[in-house]
């Protein structure tokens, strides 16, 4: 039987369902996909057309939705030095109602129809996008949820630990691959 | 994989992040049984378009778990039990368990995507 909990953890352990000791370096972790995946990923992470406020609001969106434990603890430094703070964070779970902007809010609104139902994108959100953001900068917010879903596979797997009880601060190097270091506020 | 026209505009607007998910589609199909992958695509595709999947009539407890899986993944990853990633170890090496999971991400996060550009891109 399938469920179908978008907001909230189920309850269920959050131990690691694979034992990482039994994953073999360069075959799987590290293997041709994960390395390709990293790559993609810092591609879209180097693409920044995009407000880094509302990059970093569709990335915690993500977490939220996926119950990604790591993602959701991690806060790009961009974004707070443009304003994020953690009642802002917590306002993204009603976000149309949250006091964002609309270009924020077409923002999100494209984010969960690529989450969680693709048949929400129409032409009203079409036109809405249009109103705030240029055609690179849809593309690179669609591509952008893309990458902030990979952590779907470790949250399956329960290899997604947060790295510290408090939010953690992320940055990217010039190649667009992360760089965690010290608490976020 | 994308579509032509969402290939298109994508490469267009979003040059290297389209280059790169095209090859990490590549990649996905390797990294899976193919015969297995075609079968929760085909599972993904139906689910994203509110559609009955296409699926044999006769399937083994193999293919069960891994649409089981899918199922879920494809729904609400936040509700993956313990037990249907175990149940996917009663028949698989925890490397491709691993590397299934993320063929599967690749799977479903590129035909979502495709699905909705096709609709606010084109």
């Amino acid at each position: 039987m399938t469920r179908q909990l978008e907001h909230e953890t189920t309850g269920q352990g959050q131990t690691e369902r694979l034992s990482r000791d039994r994953l073999t370096a360069g075959v799987s972790v590290g293997g041709p996909l994960e390395s390709a995946i990293a790559d993609f990923a810092a591609a879209a992470v180097r693409a920044q057309t995009v407000d880094p406020l509302i990059s970093e609001l569709v990335r915690l969106r993500c977490a939220q939705i996926h119950d990604c434990r790591l993602c959701g603890s991690l806060r790009v430094r961009e974004a707070l030095d443009a304003g994020l703070d953690e009642a802002m964070q917590r306002r993204i779970a009603s976000y149309e109602t949250g006091g964002f902007s609309p270009a924020a809010v077409a923002a999100l609104k494209l984010c969960d129809a690529i989450i969680m139902r693709p048949a929400w994108a129409d032409a009203g959100l079409k036109n809405e996008l249009r109103q705030h953001f240029s055609e690179e900068q849809i593309a690179e917010l669609c591509v952008d949820v893309v990458k902030w879903s990979q952590q779907k596979a470790l949250v399956a797997l329960r290899l997604e630990a947060p790295l510290a009880d408090t939010p953690t601060l992320l940055t990217f190097d010039e190649s667009g691959a992360p760089v965690f270091g010290g608490p976020a506020s | 994989m994308l579509s032509e026209p969402v290939k298109q505009r994508l490469a267009t607007l979003h040059p290297e992040g389209t280059a790169e998910l095209q090859r990490i589609n590549q990649l996905a199909l390797e990294a899976a049984e193919p015969t297995l992958l075609k079968l929760c695509t085909e599972l993904i595709d139906a689910l994203l378009q509110d559609r009955s999947p296409t699926l044999p009539q006769t399937l083994s407890p193999r293919d069960k778990a891994f649409l089981a899986f899918t199922e879920q993944f494809v729904t609400a990853v936040s509700a993956v039990s313990d037990e249907q990633v175990a149940e996917l170890l009663r028949f698989a090496t925890e490397d491709e368990v691993y590397s299934f999971v993320n063929a599967l991400y690749v799977t479903d996060m590129t035909r979502r995507l495709d699905l909705v550009a096709g609709r606010v891109l084109i």
